[in-house]
């Protein structure tokens, strides 16, 4: 991935050979911050610590791969919270989930983002992959300083709040079926 | 200026009467005497004289933080824990005419909401009042004890803007943080004791220019405040204008470019090059008198239709132009439902993406707080097992820096004032499309009653005579209305006229510059020569002269503040250093400065004996004492400290007993045991 040049780079090398005279402004150049890894790992951080369950009586964490990708997904875009809302409660009625969960569903299929993070994670020991979960690993504290400071720091308050309201939705298994 | 000639402390307890008393002079003074000896129950009766109690955070007639000793019980004579019956405590001022003026105050087993005074002139002549310690303590012209004070120094009374809108006086407790050093929290800042909750706006620089005497920089600056909170009013009503004007011009369905951004002065241009009727012409198409005119016409044309012109007896045209007329205006109010549906529809969008716009905004702006203060975040991810760091482009991510990050969120809020800009655009074509489709209505409804007239008509002439009047009805209805309009758009013409005068004569009356008089220039000396004799460890005779206060009476020093130089224990250098320079500025330049200064421990503030030697050397020195007003100094000194000032003319007093309240039948003059 290094290896190919930055999209930037690919047209400043096609204007060079032309006569045109290209403005920059670096603001509009600055990628969203919802592609850093630093902001993706907290806000997994916050979920992770929200909704994993411990694994026997040692200090280990899981949860599913599927609903940690739901959960930080739309604890990072708000807007979403009422699809996912009448998503869970379509399937309680049986036939209305296809309409709901296509909203959400249809987020996931170019947000590859979080799936790079996780490889990141797991890559640097702080999860192992199980299945169809996630467990912390020997770095597992790592992760609940991340939450901890944040929260103690203030940081991050809209997406805290996301993910106290998410509490109160059902996932079920049906909702991460399938992707 | 006045000084402290004495001070009291006297009462009842199980053990006998007691009493405490501090004989003073002018100058500098040295109080030395053991801890827990009663040093700061001396000065603390000084601040409860005055009722100055709101300094220290306490409710008016609380006496708490005054010592245990006069409230609830002492050790006294040999008597432990005895308890206190009554107590109260005197201060007499002298002032340079020869008046004196003692101030007493009960604490317990009396009203303390009373001060009672002695006021004596230099021919002996005494007049007793009982004053009001806190309650209309200004406001009171004849019971209000600050009343009495102020005018009794010959202080006038001033009125500051608050941040509540109104006004409130500069109070004795705004003044006093800078002529007593209070030993417990004086020394943390510069006026540690400015009283803040009572809302007055810039009341530390108020108050330091009130004891300069500097009242034409002062009133400038009040003059600035009210400028200020005229702004803010004058914003108001150009806001409240705007929409008021706004909302009842698409009540006509007429959209008018109408603003109340920007500075008063652009808004002052804008409204000022055109009225609002060249703005109902240039943006609505609308010319009133225009459109009144060809009203008139045709209310002219149609009556004389309806009494004097022949009738075409074969014509059957009335019936059918009304019922076309009502299919186009069913059809026009179709077209403006959809154009609204339309609008509300983008308008919704519009609303999600600024709150997901605002979500970004305040998710990045948090995502740079955590990268610069790095709280919680590890520097690197790394391998477990290569113990390398783990790159996270490799992974397909960016690990963006600050600046990226910042410049992001220069783009949000750069794209939020967009879409704001377009929200609003929305909104008010939502509004002029309800507005529209009210008015088509209310010419729908015309329109049928005419339809229904003509159709229920016998005859084509009959017809043609029902049509026209209903035509002459529905003109002399708009007729109507468009006087109506006219009338509204003349007043608010008359409130747009009235706030440009306003807003004009405000930015005349903000012209007034501010003024840098030779009192500022007197305290910035002063304070240069305090910190090099107190030793401030940043400060020395050569960068002195870098020493400067702004506009806030801030100390700098090479463009940094003066409080962030120095060591730690620099900080009570330059409290000390600042409460001298004032009261010896003031001086110099007939400030309304009561003239004397109290520093309760200023050796406690820091235990290293560099700072004891630093302000004993200044004690010693003729900086110290050749000033002209009083300075008390509350402290400890050991003997040989006490010996070696007093080798160098330093006056140091050193009060009888192992405490300052003795019971009476023990106490003997003060003045034979001192010095």
């Amino acid at each position: 991935m290094s290896n190919n040049p930055h999209p930037i780079e690919k047209l400043a090398a096609l204007l060079g050979g032309s006569n045109a005279q290209p403005v920059i402004i670096p603001s509009r150049l600055a990628p969203s911050a919802i592609y850093d890894v630093d902001y993706r790992t907290a806000i997994i951080a916050l979920v992770f610590e929200a909704f994993s369950k411990p694994i026997g009586v040692g200090p280990e964490r899981r949860i599913s791969a599927a609903k940690l990708k739901l959960l930080q997904f739309v604890a990072i875009r708000p807007w979403l919270l009422p699809a996912i809302r009448e998503w869970s409660e379509g399937l309680a009625q049986g036939s209305l989930d296809l309409i709901h969960s296509v909203r959400i569903r249809r987020g996931f299929i170019s947000d590859t983002a979080h799936e790079d993070v996780m490889n990141v994670l797991v890559a640097s020991g702080i999860f192992v992959r199980d299945g169809s979960h996630v467990v912390t690993s020997e770095r597992a504290n790592y992760l609940h300083e991340v939450a901890s400071s944040t929260t103690q720091n203030g940081l991050f308050e809209n997406e805290r709040k996301m993910i106290s309201l998410l509490a109160s939705v059902r996932i079920t298994n049906n909702m991460l079926e399938g992707w | 200026m006045i000084y402290l000639k004495k001070i009291e402390v006297r009462g009842a307890s199980q053990a006998g009467n007691f009493s405490g008393v501090l004989e003073l002079a002018p100058g500098l003074q040295v109080i030395s005497a053991q801890n827990a000896y009663g040093k700061s129950l001396a000065a603390k009766a000084v601040t409860w004289c005055l009722g100055l109690e709101p300094i220290f955070g306490s409710a008016d007639n609380d006496s708490t933080r005054l010592p245990e000793a006069v409230r609830e019980d002492l050790d006294i004579g040999g008597h432990p824990n005895t308890a206190v019956l009554s107590s109260e405590c005197s201060v007499t001022f002298e002032d340079d005419k020869g008046r004196t003026l003692q101030i007493t105050r009960p604490i317990k087993g009396g009203d303390p909401s009373y001060i009672f005074v002695r006021d004596r002139d230099p021919n002996g002549k005494e007049r007793n009042s009982k004053l009001l310690a806190r309650r209309s303590t200004m406001q009171d012209e004849h019971g209000g004890f600050q009343r009495f004070f102020f005018n009794w120094l010959g202080w006038p009374r001033v009125d500051v803007p608050t941040f509540r809108q109104g006004d409130s006086e500069i109070y004795l407790e705004n003044l006093a943080p800078l002529f007593y050093i209070d030993q417990d929290e004086g020394w943390t800042n510069i006026q540690a004791l400015q009283v803040s909750r009572y809302g007055q706006l810039e009341i530390s620089e108020i108050a330091v220019e009130y004891l300069l005497g500097a009242m034409e920089s002062l009133n400038a600056r009040l003059s600035r405040l009210r400028a200020s909170q005229r702004t803010a009013a004058l914003k108001e009503a150009a806001k409240t204008i705007t929409e008021q004007l706004t909302d009842r011009m698409l009540t006509y369905g007429w959209r008018v470019d109408w603003s109340s951004y920007g500075p008063l002065s652009e808004i002052v241009t804008r409204w000022s090059k055109r009225s609002l009727r060249d703005a109902l012409r240039d943006d609505a198409s609308v010319d009133l008198p225009s459109r009144q005119h060809g009203l008139a016409r045709e209310i002219e044309r149609l009556r004389k239709a309806l009494t004097t012109e022949p009738i075409d007896p074969n014509s059957s045209a009335a019936p059918i132009a009304a019922s076309q007329r009502a299919i186009n205006l069913k059809k026009r109010r179709h077209e403006l439902s959809q154009d609204l549906s339309t609008f509300n529809g983008q308008l919704r969008e519009t609303s999600m993406l600024v709150e997901s716009i605002e979500y970004r905004l305040h998710a990045a702006s948090d995502l740079l707080r955590w990268k610069t203060s790095g709280v919680g975040r590890l520097d690197s991810l790394e391998c477990p097992t290569c113990h390398r760091d783990l790159d996270p482009t490799l992974f397909g991510l960016t690990s963006q820096s600050p600046e990226s990050v910042a410049a992001h969120i220069e783009a949000l809020k750069s794209d939020r004032e967009l879409v704001l800009r377009n929200q609003e655009a929305l909104s008010a074509s939502v509004a002029t499309s309800r507005a529209e489709i009210e008015e088509v209505e209310y010419e729908l409804r015309n329109a049928e009653t005419a339809l229904m007239t003509v159709t229920s008509a016998v005859g084509s002439v009959r017809e043609q005579l029902a049509a026209i009047a209903s035509e002459l009805n529905a003109a002399q209805r708009t007729s109507d209305r468009l006087l109506q309009a006219d009338k509204e758009i003349a007043e608010f013409q008359g409130s747009i006229d009235r706030w440009i005068k306003d807003a004009e004569e405000l930015a005349i009356a903000s012209k007034s510059l501010f003024d840098q008089s030779a009192s500022r220039q007197a305290f910035v000396a002063a304070l240069r020569e305090y910190l090099i004799a107190l030793g401030h460890s940043a400060v020395d005779r050569h960068s002195a002269e870098t020493v400067s206060i702004d506009d806030q009476f801030v100390p700098f020093m090479n463009g940094r503040r003066l409080r962030a130089l120095g060591s730690a224990s620099d900080q009570s250098r330059l409290v000390a250093a600042y409460s001298l320079a004032l009261v010896a500025a003031a001086q110099q330049t007939g400030g309304k400065h009561p003239g004397f200064l109290i520093l309760d421990e200023p050796l406690q503030q820091n235990p290293d004996e560099s700072h004891r030697d630093l302000f004993l050397t200044f004690l010693a020195n003729q900086v110290a004492q050749r000033s002209g007003f009083q300075t008390l100094i509350f402290t400890s000194l050991s003997n040989a400290e006490i010996s070696k000032l007093r080798k160098h003319g330093t006056k140091v007093i050193t009060p009888p007993g192992s405490h300052f309240l003795q019971l009476e039948e023990e106490l003997k003059p003060s003045s034979e045991k001192s010095e």
